[in-house]
């Protein structure tokens, strides 16, 4: 009896001594700053997305003075080139092992999100990627470490596939870029085009980087009413600039997802992107007081508009602060990237909501491009409003149908 | 019928394109023996200066001049101040200038951003030319016609001059050259900024095809490479036919056998490699 | 002292140096090594051909990819063993050399640097389009680091970079004796003049291609450590930067030295990791890094100490070696027409 109490009294005087000290260690948390690893790409042929998607982080981060949930937030900004994933891999690990970063968020390209996506699962850290779109990373191989505050390839392809054939369109040549987010963009429309009764007549998968489209572009179809296309980048610039050389613009109709006419090569496009109509979850010129607010802000910070990828940076950002305001500065592995999903924020683009697979549930802007005040513009002329990343269909519908990448070659049958 | 005619006159363009963007690295490569790997970073300036000259002046001819400037300054600095060090020992060359190509490439980021662009061709050369039904670019007629007049011109250039024949002799025999008093390192100063200059051109020529990017650099240059290798090194006659050979199984393939694209351009040199170790009309290193 | 001594001297201090690294580094600074360690054994490879051969290659990573994929494929496919995965993707990058040697070592100076960077592209070309087999351009993750023999694990990164390391020394080891032996000097000896070699009644042809096929086997080990080391084969394996910068690597530490590739590794590797975090224009430093190299050590770091220290005395090394070689061959040719002991 004697020694039950001994015991207990020394559990109880270790336990006084002991409180403190977890107090203190707990304050110690609190005032060390939360430490983001952002990865991005500034070489190479992402650099341009690399430097807005910065930018766009940069300027929330500013408004919220580096702050959330009574922590400092500390973001190392890191290039990870372009392609090549070695490189992506090295980086995360810098910033794991030597920086100890709570939180790793950015990522251009798809093959460093998945090598990344293994990372993460294995260290257990959050993983909020900006822009890389494939299907699969909030699809079939999703984890739970995973939050995608950007888009799905597939995702906003589904609603302008219904849009199209409801707009009397019939019979389509599917073109794109010879790689995966090709085949899931382009996909998308084509799936949701047939299933209301539409007809592919056609498939062209030029290389990624291809320099000369005229061999591909003197192969079209020309029974086709519409061409169904996903470019990005330089591609896209002159993807967009040949089919209008080429006599077919105003011919055959080109339609496609935003890339092809993004707002940072549009200008250049000028009169051969007239009347190109794309999908996006983004628009510049959205008439809403978050996106005024936005556009306003980053063009007084970095001396011209926003775009896509900068409001996507934006976005990971905000993000990122609203989940460490509710979980008061705590970063809990899996229970913080649970809290990620459920937020509701309020985007530039729209209300942003996530599903339990990470991915996104937003708005889908159809646009199309006009001169509006002398200047060449996406106009927003149709807007579906909370797209899931799988459209009508349920999760596990979606699922087991084939992947875009399966179906690449088996669509006009 | 009409396949065949616009596919060859695709291939045509393509190949006087790839003629314009090869013809200042076999010239410098011709005389001097170094393979430029900056070869691709005069592009890249020549486009871009192009670009900022043509905001400014808003035509497309003082455009072009001043990206020939801007690429000729580059490499007037690359052979004056760096090649020149280490003349005669290819590797270090080819080292060296791989070097500045990072270098070249990451200052055009700095001074003028990363965003893809093109130079704004002028209003006369777009649109499309009816041919009896087939309907052809404007623009792409336009460069075949530049690229066989900078063919012959380079051409009548080396054969028919005073200033071709110091040139020949230049290659031949330097020593020789020497002794008979050519300022050689002035003739080599000389050819290497006007190679450069040309690449500058091909830069604003090419601007409405390929356009600039980051990266643009070495994709110029992978496929300068492969159309001098394939033609014969040093040769401009090998040049002009390698361009037409290359634009050909590359236009040709793409149109025919989609599923190859990949490999229309790399697959057909490694082999006229293999059988023909220094290319189709090259002289013997 | 013997240059042989000398270069067993070296070796063992660093094997001692590799002993001690992992008490002073942080796993950070280890996994850099171990990088630096994997990249010198594919300069290792290009060193072969450039410093024994003469002939300066942008296409090793051709054997370093194919290397990393036929790992990953075999692990997928045939399930569990590691030891005939590691096999399989040494014996893809032979049977690649074997393939791409006769059509390669026919060219030489740049056509031979071009026609290894085609190989490249086309192989970087069929990783790219040929999805079913290499999973396009998401390559193949997923790659786990194996157990090599029951109970111990690769997958720390001090295990792996132990792992390295041994793989590294033996590599090391056997270049050496490699390069000293007579077949080495009969490379050396094709770089000085082929024409004479030939002469000599050497079968050049086959001399040069058995080198090109270890070189491949040198690049493929590189490939299958880095395969396990990121665990993720990609088209990108294949691309123009990885060569290039095997090439730097030997040319910054000294083409035709045994420690030349990992002196250019190193540095190479910690200047891209520091620059890197300072700038996001790291690019310009490491074009001034080839830029430097090539004006102020254009014999590698090695080559210019080693000229530093003894002015002369490498180039009649070298000439002395030469000469010796070529009197070797003359005795082996001539012996049957010079009386060999004049004293009988």
């Amino acid at each position: 009896m004697k020694k039950v109490f001994l015991v207990s009294t020394m559990l109880a005087l270790l336990a006084l001594i002991c409180a403190p000290l977890l107090g203190i260690q707990a304050v110690a948390q609190a005032s060390e700053p939360v430490k983001v690893g952002y990865m991005i790409s500034l070489s190479g042929v992402y650099t341009a997305l690399g430097i807005d998607l910065r930018d766009g982080f940069n300027l929330y981060m500013d408004e919220i003075g580096n702050k959330a949930g009574g922590r400092e937030i500390k973001v190392f900004v890191e290039d990870k080139g372009s392609n090549d994933v070695s490189r992506a891999l090295d980086i995360a690990k810098k910033l794991f092992e030597k920086e100890h970063v709570d939180i790793l968020a950015g990522i251009v390209g798809t093959g460093s999100a998945y090598a990344l996506a293994e990372f993460v699962q294995k260290h257990k850290i959050p993983f909020v990627i900006s822009n890389a779109g494939a299907d699969d990373l909030t699809q079939r191989k999703n984890n739970p470490y995973i939050v995608r505050p950007a888009f799905v390839n597939s995702g906003g392809s589904h609603p302008l596939g219904e849009w199209l054939y409801d707009k009397g369109y019939r019979n389509a040549v599917l073109m794109g870029a010879d790689y995966a987010a090709g085949y899931e963009h382009v996909g998308g429309i084509a799936r949701t085009f047939k299933q209301k009764g539409g007809k592919v007549v056609q498939e062209i998968w030029p290389p990624l980087g291809t320099k000369d489209y005229a061999p591909y572009l003197a192969k079209i179809d020309r029974k086709a009413d519409v061409v169904m296309v996903f470019f990005a980048g330089a591609d896209a610039l002159r993807f967009v600039k040949q089919y209008a050389d080429y006599g077919l613009k105003g011919k055959v109709a080109l339609v496609g997802k935003g890339y092809l006419v993004d707002d940072n090569i549009l200008e250049k496009q000028a009169d051969s992107a007239e009347g190109v109509i794309t999908e996006s979850h983004y628009c510049l010129l959205l008439d809403t007081p978050d996106n005024n607010k936005f556009k306003q802000a980053y063009t007084k910070k970095y001396g011209h508009p926003p775009t896509l990828y900068s409001e996507q940076g934006y976005l990971t950002a905000k993000l990122i602060a609203e989940a460490l305001e509710k979980t008061k500065g705590e970063v809990k592995g899996e229970e913080f990237v649970k809290v990620m999903r459920s937020l509701e924020l309020k985007a530039p683009r729209g209300l942003v909501k996530f599903d339990t697979y990470g991915g996104t549930n937003q708005n889908s802007y159809i646009r199309e491009v006009k001169k509006v005040d002398g200047k060449w513009q996406n106009v927003p002329i149709k807007t579906y409003t909370g797209v899931s990343q799988f459209w009508t269909w349920s999760p596990e519908e979606f699922m087991k149908l084939p992947s875009y990448s399966d179906m690449k070659g088996k669509w006009t049958e | 019928m009409e396949f065949w005619i616009i596919q060859s006159l695709n291939a045509l363009s393509f190949a006087m394109l790839l003629f314009l963007l090869c013809a200042g690295l076999s010239l410098i490569f011709g005389l001097m023996n170094i393979l430029n790997l900056a070869h691709g970073s005069c592009y890249l300036i020549g486009a871009y200066a192009a670009l900022s000259v043509y905001t400014w002046s808003n035509n497309f001819f003082v455009g072009l001049i001043g990206g020939a400037v801007a690429a000729g300054a580059v490499g007037f600095v690359l052979q004056r101040f760096l090649l020149q060090r280490i003349y005669g020992r290819r590797l270090l060359q080819v080292l060296l200038t791989f070097g500045c190509m990072f270098i070249i490439g990451d200052v055009a980021i700095i001074i003028w951003g990363a965003d893809p662009t093109t130079l704004e061709k002028p209003a006369f050369l777009s649109g499309a030319l009816d041919l009896g039904g087939i309907f052809f670019p404007k623009y792409r007629l336009f460069v075949i016609a530049v690229g066989i007049a900078i063919g012959i011109g380079l051409w009548l250039f080396q054969e028919k001059t005073k200033w071709g024949a110091i040139l020949r002799a230049g290659v031949d025999d330097e020593q020789m050259a020497r002794a008979v008093g050519i300022n050689v390192p002035l003739l080599f100063t000389t050819v290497f900024v006007v190679g450069a200059a040309l690449t500058g051109i091909s830069g604003v020529l090419g601007g409405p095809f390929v356009g600039v990017y980051p990266g643009v650099d070495l994709d110029v240059l992978l496929l300068a490479v492969v159309v001098i290798i394939v033609g014969g090194l040093g040769s401009m006659k090998g040049a002009f036919f390698g361009s037409i050979i290359v634009a050909s199984l590359d236009n040709f393939g793409k149109a025919l056998f989609p599923e190859l694209a990949m490999f229309t351009v790399f697959a057909p040199m490694a082999i006229i490699l293999a059988l023909k170790p220094t290319g189709l009309w090259g002289r013997v290193l | 002292m013997s240059s042989k001594i000398k270069t067993v001297i070296f070796l063992l201090s660093l094997v001692a140096a590799f002993a001690l690294l992992p008490f002073i580094l942080s796993t950070y600074r280890l996994g850099l090594v171990t990088s630096a360690l994997i990249l010198a054994i594919l300069a290792m490879s290009a060193n072969l051909l450039l410093g024994y051969l003469g002939l300066a290659s942008v296409g090793q990573a051709a054997f370093f990819g194919v290397a990393a994929y036929a790992v990953a494929i075999f692990t997928r496919s045939v399930d569990g063993a590691a030891w005939s995965a590691i096999g399989m993707g040494l014996m893809t990058a032979v049977a690649a050399g074997v393939l791409f040697g006769p059509l390669a070592i026919r060219t030489r100076d740049i056509f031979f640097l071009v026609i290894m960077l085609a190989f490249c592209q086309i192989l970087y070309g069929v990783a790219y389009s040929w999805r079913t087999i290499t999973g396009g351009d998401d390559g193949l993750p997923g790659l786990v680091r194996p157990e090599l023999i029951a109970g111990i694990s690769l997958d720390s990164p001090l295990a792996y970079y132990i792992f390295v390391v041994i793989v590294f020394l033996l590599i090391t080891g056997a270049f050496w004796m490699l390069v000293n032996s007579p077949f080495g000097l009969v490379l050396k000896g094709i770089k000085d003049s082929e024409v004479r070699m030939r002469a000599l009644g050497y079968n050049v042809w086959l001399y040069k291609y058995l080198a090109f096929i270890i070189s491949a086997f040198i690049g493929g080990t590189a490939g299958v450590l880095h395969a396990y080391f990121y665990g993720c084969p990609n088209p990108a394996d294949f691309s123009l930067i990885h060569s290039s910068s095997a090439l730097l690597m030997v040319i910054l530490g000294g083409p035709g030295t045994l420690f030349g590739p990992l002196v250019g590794s190193l540095i190479i590797v910690f200047v891209r990791d520091i620059v890197s975090s300072i700038t996001d224009r790291w690019l310009i430093v490491l074009g001034l890094a080839y830029v430097c190299t090539v004006l102020f050590f254009p014999d590698g770091f090695l080559g210019t100490i080693g000229k530093w220290r003894e002015p002369r005395i490498s180039d009649v090394k070298d000439q002395a070696a030469a000469s010796t070689n070529t009197l070797l061959e003359a005795q082996s040719t001539a012996e049957t027409l010079l009386p060999t002991n004049p004293g009988e």
